[in-house]
């Protein structure tokens, strides 16, 4: 156990406050956006656009489900987990938009999770037992061992690589710190910020959201309120959705398919854990006893982490951090901008699902893994 | 003072001969900023910089002995007992790049001072580098306390770029601390990008740089991916000083940061490809009283700002400049 966190933050009591007119309007929509989106997005397809071969329901040792979908191939195995209000989809989204896809036919044995509650796992067996007191420290203390565990024993393999996008990367990095990285070969991470620290307007935002949100049902299901937003969804500004992404780098049909598909519900307690984590600056446990980029320094898999240079949720100088705090000997920090010479700069979910990711993600993600394999 | 400079091997780049394209991408990218129509109406006053003591320099060059650069400090016009605010410009640049900065301070009732570097012939361009033309800083400031009479007033410094790291670099040698400082688009740890390490591979001979032409990287100009659609200015840049601030930038700098005791606000462009945000925001935590401000989109009432939006965009210039009044008011 880590010794209780000293808080450090100099100079946290003397910042400008620029905020203009805008932000009056901004904390209604960001509201829209994490307490109505999920509604939107409350139905999963059945089935995978990608042409998943299997998939499997796996109970975790604390009675919560996950589902895994399985893009086989020879290679040694690869688990792939999404982020926050997300779900399995988000690298599955269609045959151009899959790093599911890219990775079996660059021959990595791929799997897709979805975390309890999202996804699948929320359409599971036990799916009357969903606890909206969730929260981050299960999905990587509960959920993670349980996948890679069921993935080693179907494999046969020793280790696994790991690719995670935004809070996948963040339950990557907190599994392995206090459970151990001997089971991975390498990690891959993208838009995952650890760095909280000096709250910009928007974090200061999302921690007022956090707070309402924590007190409220796991998911809102109120279709009257999804068609409230859709109706509005014309009026509003562009600034919701540049939040999320680079428009100019997804097109306006995916992103549609993306807002219908890949969004999962906010579960309160993981509201309340990031409320936490926002309050404080640190990326910290939810019981707020352990900081877990301290303990990050145990890392020592090789590491890639990307970042997008227009990446809102989680710019680079946030994600960054995830970069310095490990220990691994062969470590890489990609900022995905047009001064790396990729044709956009990207933003939080277009790293994942940009038009160009197939051509200027995906390969950065598989070659590391193929380099750095077991 | 000495005039003349002592015999230095200029720092070049072994190559063919100049490179106009090469050149100009190095003058885009580390010193320019668009120009702007309305001219300085400052009352110039030319001075010499001869420390006594030299500064401590990069280890990755050799320091030599105290070397005259000339520079001036450029009144904006306002003659109050208010505060001082001396903004360091980047060697190179015209001044009337920092207008909207300027006008800023004048605005938020700052008495405004510009510290310009040059002429870039004294000493020859070849001897130009930046720990050494960091010397003047002190020497500046000494002037402006001198003019003060009644030496009551505080003293606020603030620059941009490659001015605001020589400013940091300075604060140490100053006889008192300043009240406080602003450092805009000022890399405090490198952030190397493919741009950066490219332009660090091109080949250039001349002592200065000087170009009409806009080089292209991987099918995009230098000047758009630094500036976006703002039009870049064409002024001469010791290509020393450039070579030397792009080694910084790609490996880092020894800057004094938990000396400065006063506080300090670090603002990065959400945009700005040549000081990104992550070569500021984990070094901030080295200085004892700092506060780290990105602007951009998060801050949801205007656009990310590029390297050159820091000092030009008005929103941005009157965010600094309310800040420094801040902390020099009761």
């Amino acid at each position: 156990m880590n010794p209780p966190i000293n808080h450090r933050i100099p100079g946290s009591a003397r910042r400008p406050g620029p905020v203009g007119i805008c932000s009056f309007l901004c904390p209604l929509l960001l509201l829209f956006f994490l307490i109505l989106l999920p509604t939107c997005a409350s139905t999963v397809p059945s089935s995978s656009p990608c042409g998943v071969q299997e998939g499997y329901w796996i109970e975790t040792e604390d009675a919560a489900t996950i589902y895994l979908h399985h893009h086989a191939a020879s290679g040694p195995p690869v688990l792939v987990v999404h982020g926050i209000s997300s779900n399995h989809y988000c690298w599955d989204l269609d045959p151009r938009r899959s790093l599911g896809v890219f990775l079996a036919q660059a021959g990595l044995d791929t799997w897709l999770l979805d975390m309890r509650g999202h996804g699948l796992a929320s359409k599971g067996p036990d799916a009357r037992h969903m606890k909206r007191s969730w929260n981050i420290d299960d999905y990587a203390l509960h959920d993670i061992p349980a996948a890679i565990d069921f993935i080693r024993q179907k494999t046969g393999a020793p280790r696994l690589g790991y690719v995670g996008h935004s809070l996948g990367g963040i339950v990557g990095a907190i599994y392995a710190s206090q459970l151990g990285d001997s089971a991975l070969y390498s990690m891959v991470v993208l838009g995952s910020p650890v760095d909280f620290s000096d709250p910009d307007p928007l974090l200061q935002l999302a921690r007022h959201a956090f707070l309402l949100g924590s007190g409220m049902p796991a998911s809102v299901r109120t279709p009257t309120l999804a068609r409230m937003l859709d109706a509005m969804a014309d009026r509003l500004p562009a600034l919701p959705e540049e939040l999320l992404y680079n428009p100019q780098n997804i097109s306006r049909e995916a992103a549609m398919r993306m807002m219908d598909t890949v969004v999962s519900p906010l579960w309160a307690g993981e509201m309340r854990q990031f409320y936490k984590i926002l309050n404080t600056g640190y990326l910290i446990s939810a019981d707020g006893t352990v900081d877990y980029v301290q303990a990050m320094s145990s890392i020592t898999v090789p590491l890639l982490v990307m970042a997008g240079r227009a990446d809102r949720i989680a710019p680079p100088d946030r994600v960054r951090p995830y970069y310095l705090a490990v220990s691994s000997l062969e470590r890489r920090f990609v900022v995905a901008g047009r001064e790396n010479g990729f044709a956009r700069d990207y933003g939080h979910l277009d790293l994942p699902l940009g038009d160009r990711a197939q051509d200027e993600i995906y390969p950065l993600i598989a070659g590391w893994l193929v380099q750095h394999g077991p | 003072m000495d005039g003349s400079p002592p015999e230095q091997e200029p720092i070049v780049k072994p190559g063919t001969g100049t490179n106009g394209l090469m050149a100009l991408g190095l003058i885009l990218a580390l010193n320019q900023a668009p120009s702007i129509a309305a001219p300085l109406s400052a009352t110039p006053e030319t001075v010499a910089a001869t420390p006594d003591e030299p500064l401590p320099s990069p280890s990755s060059l050799p320091d030599t002995s105290p070397v005259s650069h000339s520079f001036t400090l450029n009144d904006w016009g306002r003659d109050l007992k208010a505060p001082v605010a001396l903004l360091v410009e980047t060697p190179g640049i015209g001044g009337q790049a920092y207008q909207v900065i300027l006008e800023a301070l004048e605005q938020a009732g700052l008495d405004a001072w510009s510290l310009q570097f040059g002429p870039l012939d004294n000493p020859p361009a070849q001897h130009w580098a930046v720990h050494l033309a960091t010397r003047a800083i002190p020497v500046a400031v000494q002037q402006l306390k001198a003019r003060d009479r009644q030496a009551r007033r505080r003293l606020l410094l603030l620059g941009h770029g490659m001015g605001g790291v020589m400013m940091l670099m300075a604060i140490p040698e100053l006889d008192e601390p300043p009240r406080a400082v602003a450092a805009l688009g000022s890399p405090l740890e490198p952030a190397p990008s493919e741009l950066l390490e490219w332009l660090d591979t091109l080949d250039t001979t001349l002592p200065t740089i000087t170009t009409d032409m806009d080089p292209s990287w991987k099918g995009q100009t230098v000047s758009s991916l630094l500036w976006g659609s703002a039009p870049p200015p064409r002024e001469p840049l010791p290509t020393r000083l450039a070579l030397e601030y792009l080694d910084w930038l790609l490996r880092g700098h020894a800057l004094p940061l938990e000396s400065i005791t006063c506080p300090v606000l670090l603002v990065a462009g959400a945009m700005d490809r040549l000081a990104p945000p992550e070569s500021i925001r984990m070094a901030s935590h080295r200085l004892p009283d700092s506060t780290f401000l990105r602007l951009g989109m998060l801050h949801l009432d205007w656009s990310d700002p590029s390297h050159g939006d820091l000092i030009q965009d008005r929103r941005n210039a009157e965010l600094v400049a309310d800040w420094l009044r801040q902390e020099v008011e009761p």
